[in-house]
C-alpha cells in the first residue's frame, strides 16, 4: 500500500520520472567500496595494532595537557621526541605520517581485492604464502613477488589466548588487574612471525616464488590468485581487547629485530610528550580530536621499547572512550611491572 | 529493518568486514537512484554512492537500532550529496567569473540522456532549493512516509509533512507557469510562421 498522503497528486508527479528500473540495473559498486572499506580496515590495523608494519606506527596526537600519577614525571611536550640505547643511538623515534600517494592508494586498493579473496578461501589459523598474477601489482612491488596472509584466530577465553601465546612463543600480554572499572576481557589474538629472512636471498621463499609463478603462467581460465598454505608454530606479535560496552582498551606486543629503528608515526597537529613511568621512558600520544568519524585512530596512547627482550608495547584506547590519560597510565605501570 | 540486515550490521561492527558486501548489495542501487535525483548527474551518483557507502562504513560502530537502519544511510547520502551541490554552486560561480562560456557543459544529446523527469517537473525542480527538492524525491519517487523523512532531515513528522505541503504546491505553481510559457513561446513561433 503507498504511504502517500495524496496518492492521486503525487502519482502524477511521479508518472513524470523518466528513470525506469533498466537504467540502474546494471550498477554495481561492490567491488570498489569494497576494496576501499578493505584499505581502510587495513589502515586501521595499522594505526591502530601495527599487525604486520614492525617499524611503522601512525599515530595522531595533541600536546598533552596534563600528567598525572605518582610514578609518572613529564617532560616538556614536543611535536616529534626521540628514544636512544645505551650506545647513543636512535631506536625509537615519532615522527608526522605522511597522506599515502595515489599510487600507493591505487596499489593497496587493487591488492586489497586480492587479499580478500584469499581471505575467504583461509580457515581460522591458516597462513598463506600467495602470488597475484597482476602486473601492475608485481611491478609496483619487486622486492615482494610473494605476499603472505594470516586468518587470525580470536580467542575470546583467556586462558586458550595464554595457550596459544605459550605455544607459538608469541610476546607474553599477561592478566591485567588494574583495569578501569567495568572493563573485561573481549579476546586477543597473536599473529605468525615472517617464516623467510631476506626474501629474494632466502632459498625457500625463492622455491614457493616459483612454485606459484609457474602455476600463474600455465593457468589460462583468468585465476588471478595462487595461494600455498604454509606450516607455522611461532608468532612474534600479540594482542589484546578489553571492552567495556562500545569503549575498548587495545593492548599489543610486537617483537622487534634487535637492531631495527622504529619510528612511531602520528598526525601532522598531534605532539608527543616522553613520560617515565616505573623510571622507564615511554612515550605517550593524545590524539587532536575524539572525533571517530574524522579520525578513527586512538585516543591516548603510551607505548615503550623494552630493549631487552626486543618487544615495542603499546596500550590506546578508542578515540570516543572516556577513559583518561591516568587510566592508561596505570595499565603501562602494571605491565612494567611484570615484564620486568 | 530485517533481521539479516540487523544481524550483518552487529557483524561489521565486530569487525567481519565481509559482512558489509550484503549491506552494499542490498543499498547500492536506492542510494544510486537518490544520489542521481538529487544531483541530476548520472556520474556524480555513481561516485557519489560509492563514497556514501564507504562513509556508512567507516561510522558503522556509531549506528544504533534504535534508528532505521536505511534511514540513516539516506542521511548520510543526504549530507554528502549537499557538499558536491554546494561545492558545484561555488565552482560554478568561480567558473562564470572566469569565463564567458563553460566549456564542459554536456552536449545536448548527453544532457537528454542523462534527464531523470519530464521537461515540465525537470524545469521546476532546478527552481526548488535543495532541500526542498531532496523532500520531494524522498516522498514521491523514494516513497518515504513522513516519519522516515523525518529521521534523515532530524526534523518531525509533522514539520516534514507541512514543508511537503508547501513544496508541492510551490512546484504545483511553477510547473503551471512552465506549461504557459511554453504556450506563448509557441504561439510566437506560430506567428513568426505566418
Amino acid at each position: 500500500m503507498s504511504k502517500l498522503q495524496h496518492p492521486s497528486q503525487n502519482e502524477n508527479l511521479k508518472q513524470m520520472d523518466l528513470m525506469h528500473g533498466e537504467a540502474f540495473q546494471d550498477i554495481d559498486v561492490t567491488d570498489k567500496v569494497m576494496a576501499r572499506v578493505n584499505n581502510l580496515a587495513a589502515e586501521k590495523r595499522i594505526k591502530g595494532s601495527n599487525t604486520r608494519m614492525r617499524q611503522k606506527f601512525i599515530i595522531p596526537g595533541l600536546t598533552a595537557m596534563f600528567i598525572l600519577g605518582i610514578s609518572v614525571t613529564g617532560y616538556a611536550a614536543s611535536q616529534y621526541i626521540e628514544f636512544l640505547n645505551n650506545k647513543g643511538e636512535v631506536v625509537l623515534n615519532t615522527a608526522a605520517a605522511q597522506e599515502p600517494t595515489d599510487f600507493v592508494t591505487h596499489y593497496t586498493d587493487r591488492l586489497a581485492l586480492y587479499t580478500n579473496q584469499i581471505k575467504g578461501q583461509l580457515q581460522p589459523g591458516d597462513y598463506a604464502a600467495y602470488f597475484v598474477k597482476d602486473k601492475f601489482i608485481n611491478e609496483a612491488d619487486t622486492l615482494n613477488p610473494v605476499k603472505f596472509e594470516y586468518k587470525w584466530i580470536k580467542y575470546t577465553d583467556f586462558k586458550s589466548f595464554q595457550a596459544e601465546i605459550s605455544r607459538t612463543k608469541a610476546p607474553v600480554l599477561g592478566s591485567l588487574s588494574h583495569l578501569p572499572q567495568g572493563y573485561q576481557f573481549d579476546y586477543g589474538y597473536v599473529y605468525p612471525a615472517d617464516l623467510f629472512s631476506r626474501h629474494l636471498a632466502n632459498a625457500e621463499y625463492l622455491k614457493i616464488a616459483e612454485n606459484l609463478k609457474r602455476q600463474a603462467e600455465s593457468s589460462s581460465d583468468g585465476q588471478k590468485v595462487f595461494m600455498q598454505k604454509l606450516k607455522w608454530d611461532k608468532a612474534d606479535f600479540s594482542s589484546v581487547r578489553y571492552v567495556q560496552g562500545k569503549n575498548a582498551i587495545t593492548v599489543m606486543a610486537t617483537r622487534l629485530l634487535p637492531d631495527s629503528k622504529v619510528t612511531i608515526f602520528q598526525g601532522k597537529e598531534a605532539q608527543s610528550e616522553k613520560l617515565s613511568i616505573q623510571g622507564h621512558e615511554v612515550y605517550y600520544i593524545k590524539s587532536d580530536t575524539r572525533d571517530v568519524e574524522t579520525d578513527p585512530a586512538a585516543y591516548h596512547r603510551i607505548g615503550w621499547r623494552d630493549n631487552q627482550q626486543h618487544v615495542l608495547y603499546e596500550i590506546s584506547n578508542n578515540a570516543d572512550s572516556n577513559l583518561r590519560k591516568e587510566d592508561l597510565v596505570k595499565i603501562a605501570e602494571e605491565m612494567l611491572n611484570y615484564v620486568k | 529493518m530485517d533481521e539479516e540486515t540487523e544481524y550483518r550490521i552487529r557483524r561489521v561492527q565486530a569487525g567481519e568486514i565481509q559482512d558489509y558486501v550484503y549491506i552494499v548489495q542490498k543499498y547500492q542501487k536506492q542510494i544510486f537512484m537518490y544520489c542521481w535525483r538529487l544531483l541530476s548527474s548520472k556520474q556524480e551518483a555513481e561516485d557519489a554512492v560509492q563514497d556514501v557507502l564507504v562513509k556508512a562504513y567507516e561510522k558503522i560502530n556509531l549506528y544504533k537500532p534504535e534508528v532505521n537502519f536505511t534511514s540513516w544511510v539516506y542521511k548520510i547520502a543526504y549530507y554528502h550529496c549537499i557538499n558536491i551541490i554546494r561545492r558545484k554552486k561555488m565552482h560554478q560561480k568561480w567558473k562564470f567569473s572566469l569565463l564567458s562560456q563553460d566549456q564542459s557543459m554536456n552536449s545536448p544529446a548527453e544532457m537528454l540522456e542523462q534527464r531523470l523527469f519530464n521537461e515540465p517537473l525537470s524545469r521546476a525542480l532546478e527552481k526548488l532549493n535543495v532541500a526542498e527538492r531532496n523532500l520531494l524525491v524522498l516522498r514521491v519517487f523514494e516513497e518515504k512516509s513522513f516519519a522516515e523523512i523525518g529521521e534523515i532531515l532530524n526534523k518531525s513528522p509533522e514539520a516534514v509533512k507541512k514543508k511537503f505541503a508547501r513544496t508541492k504546491i510551490k512546484i504545483q505553481k511553477m510547473m503551471n507557469s512552465t506549461e504557459e510559457e511554453r504556450c506563448q513561446n509557441y504561439n510566437i513561433l506560430l506567428k513568426t510562421k505566418i
